[in-house]
């Protein structure tokens, strides 16, 4: 899979790299238990420094999306995906309230900010969340 | 064939070749550089930089025509077994490649200049591709494969072994042309000395080719899956070539060897060893060369240019202390080259001298 990154952006890069990688896992190119680049192979080729990388690889292995073992390298998890806990929709809410926020400012009709979602997800995903 | 005129083939070939590949490195591109720095790539043949291109290259014809006939005008005279003669014919080569090195670098400060006061824009580095693919799947081939010229040298060795007390004790050590002007003793050392020779070139390919497997893999943002894919090939067929040349080498000094022990005739090992298997390298060097390279006018195949003008001293040397990549790959011409703000990168380019102070020391205990 091929991951885009924009050295300019406002988004610091290990954020870009962890919403890459999830929307790698989600959209499916990314399988459960294929291997990853090793954090100093990912940050040579990306020409970026390694803790950059290793933060990148930390929060999505305390989340548990990825594992980084001493042999195998880094794979993306294997075994079920971490589940949609109370904790995940409390973190998902505060980062959806300035979202929302702009949106009714901007006069956004609730229907049309559920359609939107409703579309970008299953587009991710690739079928009917329904 | 005379000796003088044996002498003065083998040794124009060479310079010969230098001085082509020195002349041609202009046309052997892989990205949107002229002389080392980053250009549009509608401005890649502009008249300009054509004129610049044309300048060098007639340079380096004519002083390397110069310098040959300099060279094999000495080689006639002294026929060849001058010392002095010798010398020169040692030198100027390197005196060639040292003035090469100086035009280049002429047309890489000539180039900067008309980048600059034309006004010619390469974007800023700002998006990157990285493949999420690890390195063992980079193309480049699996170092397994040097198991065959190694099993070979221990092949070699082993027979030797088994026959040490039956080589003759008296072992040829110099060739001059066909005939023998040297011997030694027989002993463990000059017996088994080429076998060494073998395993240490070997090992620095199969070193090499590692290096080149944990090269930075260079994605064009505009066009990862082409360029990717490009890269892939290039690191197969530079692994696949290194791997041919430490087969090759393996080849050589076993022919030198059994020379050596008297198990090839002085003739036959001298034509084997010194014509054919060089004549071998260079075909297969040759043919490699032509595949390694791009078409030259495919513009599609050259990336989009970016403005690391910065980093590439003199246009040839990558210096970059921010970058963690070890190994890069070059800006001009085809291949990898080390990033020389790494520490690492010095050691690199250190390791093939490492290696021949070793051989040296250990062929005078």
């Amino acid at each position: 899979m091929m991951i885009m990154l924009d050295l300019q952006s406002e988004i610091p890069i290990y954020t870009q790299l962890v919403n890459q990688i999830l929307e790698g896992i989600a959209s499916g190119r990314l399988k459960p238990g294929e291997p990853l680049p090793s954090v100093r192979s990912m940050a040579a080729d990306i020409g970026i420094n390694l803790h950059t990388v290793n933060k990148a690889y930390t929060i999505l292995k305390n989340d548990g999306f990825i594992q980084v073992h001493r042999q195998k390298g880094v794979i993306v998890q294997p075994g079920p995906m971490p589940g949609a806990t109370e904790q995940y929709e409390a973190r998902l809410l505060e980062q959806l309230k300035p979202l929302i926020a702009e949106a009714i400012c901007r006069g956004m009709r609730a229907d049309r900010l559920t359609a939107l979602l409703h579309q970008t997800y299953i587009q991710m995903k690739g079928a009917d969340p329904m | 064939m005379s000796e003088a005129t044996m002498h003065v083939i083998m040794q124009s070939i060479p310079w010969v070749i230098l001085i082509m590949a020195t002349i041609l490195l202009p046309m052997l591109r892989r990205k949107s550089v002229s002389f080392g720095i980053a250009l549009p790539i509608d401005k890649l043949n502009a008249p300009e930089v054509l004129r610049i291109r044309r300048r060098y290259m007639l340079s380096c014809a004519v002083i390397g025509a110069a310098e040959l006939a300099l060279g094999l005008s000495f080689i006639g005279r002294e026929g060849g077994s001058g010392s002095a003669g010798a010398v020169l014919i040692g030198f100027l080569p390197l005196v060639y490649l040292f003035i090469a090195t100086l035009l280049f670098i002429r047309a890489n400060r000539q180039t900067a200049r008309l980048k600059a006061e034309l006004g010619w824009q390469v974007p800023e580095p700002r998006f990157v591709a990285v493949d999420t693919t690890p390195r063992r799947f980079s193309g480049a081939i699996s170092i397994w494969w040097y198991t065959i010229p190694i099993g070979l040298i221990l092949l070699e060795a082993g027979i030797l072994a088994v026959y040490y007390d039956r080589l003759p004790d008296i072992l040829n050590v110099h060739y001059h042309g066909s005939t023998v002007d040297r011997v030694e003793p027989k002993s463990l050392k000059t017996v088994f000395l080429p076998n060494l020779i073998q395993l240490l070139v070997v090992g620095l390919l199969a070193a090499v080719s590692q290096s080149i497997k944990t090269s930075k893999r260079e994605l064009d943002p505009n066009d990862p899956e082409g360029s990717s894919e490009r890269s892939r090939r290039l690191r197969r067929n530079g692994t696949f070539l290194l791997w041919g040349i430490s087969l090759l080498t393996t080849v050589e000094f076993g022919l030198v060897q059994f020379g050596l022990v008297g198990w090839l005739s002085s003739n036959v090992a001298t034509i084997a060893a010194a014509v054919v298997m060089p004549l071998v390298f260079i075909g297969f060097a040759i043919a490699f060369a032509a595949k390694m390279s791009m078409p030259t006018g495919k513009a599609a195949g050259y990336g989009t240019p970016v403005n690391d003008d910065r980093f590439w001293k003199a246009g040839l040397f990558y210096f970059n202390p921010d970058d963690p990549a070890v190994i890069v790959e070059k800006r001009v011409g085809i291949g990898w080259t080390v990033n020389f703000g790494h520490p690492i990168g010095w050691l690199v380019l250190a390791s093939p001298l490492l290696v021949a102070l070793i051989t040296l020391l250990i062929s005078l205990l």
